[in-house]
């Protein structure tokens, strides 16, 4: 009789086990992804920061072109530059400032944007052409990184709050990750197309 | 008790249909607002979707022999899809859903290329596999559309701009110029773990039936193990010869036509309209 009451028991320890070590590695596993898409987030915004240099020669090398809009976009591309994430401190304020850096980046872009569209000659250069297109993309790999990562943090919390995860999840210190504040509405998207 | 059950169900039929068109009352505005363009489903045995029905039967076919000789290249897989309209959803949105959707490219690779065209709202893009983008860059592909798609697409020469398009994307990628499937090898691992496996699996199962009846002459060798492994070797030696060019040979993947299923893209490449 004791031995199988003992057989139950460990039996029983451990079905827990095996769900704890499961739950875990799940959760692992989640905030692997969380990490990568918040690093591909980072990856495209940083190529946006690497494309600037060449477009600011780009259009300077143009006539007269407006210096104010220009410096705008220098001076909120060294702002951008300072404004960090870290991923093991990853707050809805710390992200909510990362955003904001980068949205006035995004913004004064397009309203370079805007300017370089009264400059005839510099829109038929073979490089603004081609920076067209560049940055174009930039913006849309940035708006797909950046939903991918909603999609995956989504997962995640979702994971990190349903039962019975949940109380793996206190146990082993996983919190939920902040979303993008525009995430939740469709933020307006900036648009570079000209024709 | 048939009976029974029946009408009991007519009874409450009015019942369950108020509740029923209650509930799809309630779906429907959130549908409209969600879903305007929906991604359709991936082209049976073939890499082109039109639904406006402006290619024939014919260019369809071009098109699709040359994709496939392209995919078997193995260097990109391309798709060409053509809608008459987007409905509001912005033409990258729809145009990356598709890709993904779609499942164009090698898992591994991660080199699909999805040409996208919204006929009606003039728009087109070229969605880049996360694999290609360092080759059909967002600049090519800026070319690709102001050069060889625009011009042709303003004249109503929708094949030929397709045609184009994909022809300047294959020079760039260097596709007719020779099979490389170098690091194609994540689906021959696997297949050659699973071959040791069962080997090891008739190996140990003959092992022990030998200790068990002690006679050599009566080990069980049934002609079904035999089978399993003629058919590993078999499978062995046609995994090696992937490697060459196999039109004939390789079961399922090689020869009939479709995507890879990775559908790995992460929104470059490059739109224009016309």
């Amino acid at each position: 009789m004791k031995n199988k009451n003992l057989i139950i028991g460990g039996a029983v320890i451990g079905v827990v086990l095996l769900a704890l070590i499961g739950s875990y590695n799940g959760l692992v596993h989640e905030r692997e992804n969380v990490e990568s898409a918040i690093n591909g987030m980072e990856t495209q915004y940083q190529r946006r920061n690497d494309l600037i240099p060449n477009l600011v020669n780009t259009v300077k090398g143009s006539a007269n072109f407006e210096k104010e809009t220009l410096n705008q976009v220098i001076e909120a591309r060294a702002k951008a530059t300072q404004v960090k994430l870290d991923i093991n401190d990853l707050t809805e304020e710390n992200l909510a400032k990362y955003q904001e850096a980068q949205n006035q980046l995004g913004s004064s872009l397009s309203r370079l944007m805007a300017v370089a569209e009264s400059y005839p000659e510099l829109k038929s250069t073979q490089a603004f052409r081609d920076l067209m297109p560049q940055l174009e993309g930039t913006e849309n790999r940035i708006q797909v990184a950046r939903s991918d990562y909603g999609d995956i943090v989504k997962k995640f919390n979702s994971k990190v709050k349903s039962f019975p995860t949940n109380i793996f999840a206190g146990i082993f210190g996983f919190k939920e990750y902040p979303y993008f504040k525009a995430d939740s509405k469709d933020a307006p998207k900036v648009d570079f197309k000209f024709d | 008790m048939l009976k029974n059950t029946i009408a009991t169900h007519f009874r409450s039929l009015p019942k369950l249909a108020l509740a029923l068109s209650l509930l799809f009352a309630s779906l429907i505005p959130a549908q409209i607002a969600l879903a305007a363009f929906e991604a359709p489903k991936a082209p049976e045995n073939g890499y082109v979707l039109d639904q406006t029905g402006t290619l024939t039967t014919e260019e369809i076919e071009n098109l699709n022999q040359q994709l496939d000789t392209y995919r078997k290249v193995g260097k990109a897989e391309l798709g060409v899809f053509m809608t008459s309209k987007l409905d509001g959803t912005y033409l990258e949105e729809a145009s990356l859903s598709t890709a993904r959707s779609w499942g164009i490219g090698n898992a591994k690779r991660k080199n699909g290329v999805l040409l996208f065209i919204a006929k009606d709202d003039r728009k087109v893009r070229i969605e880049v596999g996360k694999g290609l983008e360092g080759e059909l860059t967002d600049a090519y592909s800026g070319r690709i559309v102001r050069e060889r798609i625009t011009p042709h697409f303003k004249k109503s020469e929708y094949y030929q701009g397709i045609r184009s398009a994909l022809e300047g994307i294959a020079g760039l990628l260097k596709l007719a110029e020779g099979i490389d499937t170098s690091d194609l090898t994540d689906e021959n691992d696997g297949s050659t773990i699973l071959v040791i496996i069962v080997l090891a699996i008739i190996a140990i199962v003959v092992i022990v039936k030998v200790r068990q009846n002690k006679k050599i002459n009566s080990i069980p060798v049934s002609p079904q193990a035999i089978a399993t492994g003629g058919a590993v070797g078999a499978a062995t030696s046609a995994t090696k010869d992937t490697s060459k060019p196999s039109s004939s040979s390789s079961s399922s993947s090689g020869s009939s036509r479709g995507f890879s299923g990775g559908g790995s893209f992460g929104g470059g490449g490059a739109s224009g309209s016309w």
